[in-house]
């Protein structure tokens, strides 16, 4: 048994704004994550992040919207390091993956891995200034407004409702489905606030076909994670969740051979939901439905607790608040390990996370057994 | 309400923005394999060659999807607007504000027309094609 478990998780408050800095939030999460794990930070031995602000606004600046392993161990003291990586623009799922390899190879044995977010223009109380220069991956898009309000997103979304004979309508059960699964998550932004289609239909446009409620909400928030080798995960206090697999944005197919798991055997899925199209299309392309038939699939219960395939079980980052992928793989974990409380399926074996668009994301596999 | 963001250029965007500024929509073109990047990148994606040839784009494209963008937040463009993401006879694909008239049906396929602005940011842009 040398893969990987996941044998620790914590998670800060996730709210709208707050004066709070990042760090704070992150040192929250770890801080419950060493706690979970039944570690001192003592124990701590290697670290990873995925510290990059993806807000087409973000000011990438350290402690502020992002968090470096640099800040990240000097607030923890961690001072017996002896691997740390952050992960350049990488999401969630990642982290696990990278702490995997580097538990793999020996060069340590427990490994946190972070992931915060933070909203600035809450913070600030005003917007960031607009940059009046384009240059980089912006040169070809910021002049065109490509990344305002998820736009390049939004045309994705448009092209497939059309290919569908859809509508924007039919975006409404995916958002409902976040709000109805939040009520059982007491992190969760929209945990009291359910949304009648009325409402959801009445609510400011963005970038057609999504409107405010298609859009996850900015939060501040961190969720961490303590990873070790599977023989060490028998010895942590609570049932640990086992990585089996991973995958990438390059084959993300391949995460059911990757990992050893048939897409059957998936009884759960946490899919990035950004925004509301995001998990018709992955539905779609990971095989649980035909092309263009997904939002059928929600419309008709599929994708509810009792359903064929729940997914985002815990509100989703439409119900949750926008951590990135932090919430999803925080969930996979404790559905797998029997810990999901109110939000529990029933003999899950195997949970799949997606994390990120469709030209850039992170899969992985986690299970209730180590991989034979 | 300001200027839009201004494209700083580098080696091998410069001649994009160079015909740009002449009201031309340039298109790199791979000498090894005759591959078009846009937008334009530093080797051909397809064979790596870094030999570039720039032709004329065609100025006919078909309109693939869109979004009426609400948020006020680009500089030197009222809200709401449209972004288009349309195919260039030929097949490239561009994306580029579509000025459109409020009242109008966006559908796959509408004909538009590529135009470069050389009133103010030399920026490409659709236009609706009168059926």
């Amino acid at each position: 048994m040398t893969g990987a478990a996941i044998i620790g998780v914590g998670s800060s408050a996730i709210v709208r704004g707050s004066d709070r800095s990042i760090d704070a939030f992150a040192l929250d999460a770890a801080i419950a994550a060493i706690a979970d794990a039944g570690l001192s930070r003592e124990d701590i031995d290697g670290y990873v992040g995925a510290p990059s602000a993806t807000a087409g606004d973000a000011a990438h600046v350290d402690g502020g919207d992002e968090l470096s392993m640099r800040l990240m161990a000097s607030r923890l003291g961690l001072k017996q390091l002896k691997w740390s990586a952050d992960l350049f623009w990488d999401f969630a799922p990642s982290m696990i993956v990278a702490a995997g390899h580097a538990l793999a190879s020996g060069a340590c044995s427990y490994v946190l891995a972070v992931r915060a977010l933070h909203d600035l223009k809450a913070f600030r109380k005003a917007p960031l200034p607009p940059r009046s220069e384009a240059f980089g991956q912006e040169e070809f898009e910021a002049p065109f407004g490509y990344r305002i309000g998820g736009a390049r997103f939004a045309m994705r979304a448009q092209a497939y409702l059309e290919a569908a004979g859809a509508t924007r309508r039919d975006l409404y059960p995916v958002v409902a489905l976040a709000r109805e699964n939040a009520r059982d998550n007491p992190l969760a932004v929209f945990r009291d606030k359910s949304l009648s289609e009325e409402d959801y239909l009445a609510a400011p446009m963005i970038a057609e076909p999504f409107g405010m409620f298609d859009c996850d909400m900015p939060v501040c928030g961190a969720v961490a994670f303590v990873v070790t080798n599977a023989d060490r995960a028998t010895r942590a206090p609570q049932p640990a969740a086992y990585v089996s697999g991973s995958a990438n944005w390059t084959n993300p197919e391949a995460i059911f051979a990757n990992a050893g798991v048939a897409r059957e055997a998936v009884q759960v899925a946490q899919l990035y939901d950004g925004f509301s199209a995001m998990p018709l299309e992955w539905l779609e392309r990971l095989g649980w439905c035909a092309p263009h038939t997904a939002w059928k699939f929600v419309r008709d219960g599929g994708c509810r607790r009792d359903g064929a395939l729940p997914i985002n079980t815990f509100g989703g980052s439409l119900g949750e608040g926008r951590l990135h992928g932090a919430g999803h793989l925080r969930e996979a974990v404790l559905q797998v390990s029997g810990r999901a409380g109110a939000r529990q399926i029933k003999n899950v074996e195997n949970c799949l996370v997606q994390i990120g668009p469709f030209d850039f994301a992170s899969l992985l596999m986690l299970s209730s057994e180590p991989r034979a | 309400m300001g200027a839009r963001p201004t494209p700083v250029a580098s080696t091998h965007s410069r001649p994009f923005w160079q015909a740009a500024a002449e009201g031309r929509f340039l298109v790199q073109t791979c000498c090894a394999c005759g591959a078009a990047s846009y937008p334009p990148a530093p080797r051909c994606a397809t064979c790596l060659s870094d030999d570039f040839t720039w032709q004329a784009a065609p100025t006919r494209a078909r309109l693939r999807t869109w979004t009426r963008i609400s948020l006020d937040r680009l500089p030197g463009v009222a809200a709401p607007f449209v972004l288009a993401e349309a195919e260039l006879d030929g097949g490239l694909v561009v994306s580029a504000i579509l000025q459109a008239p409020a009242e109008a049906e966006l559908k796959r396929g509408a004909l538009l027309a590529l135009r470069v602005d050389t009133n103010g940011a030399a920026l490409p842009y659709f236009e609706l094609t009168p059926a």
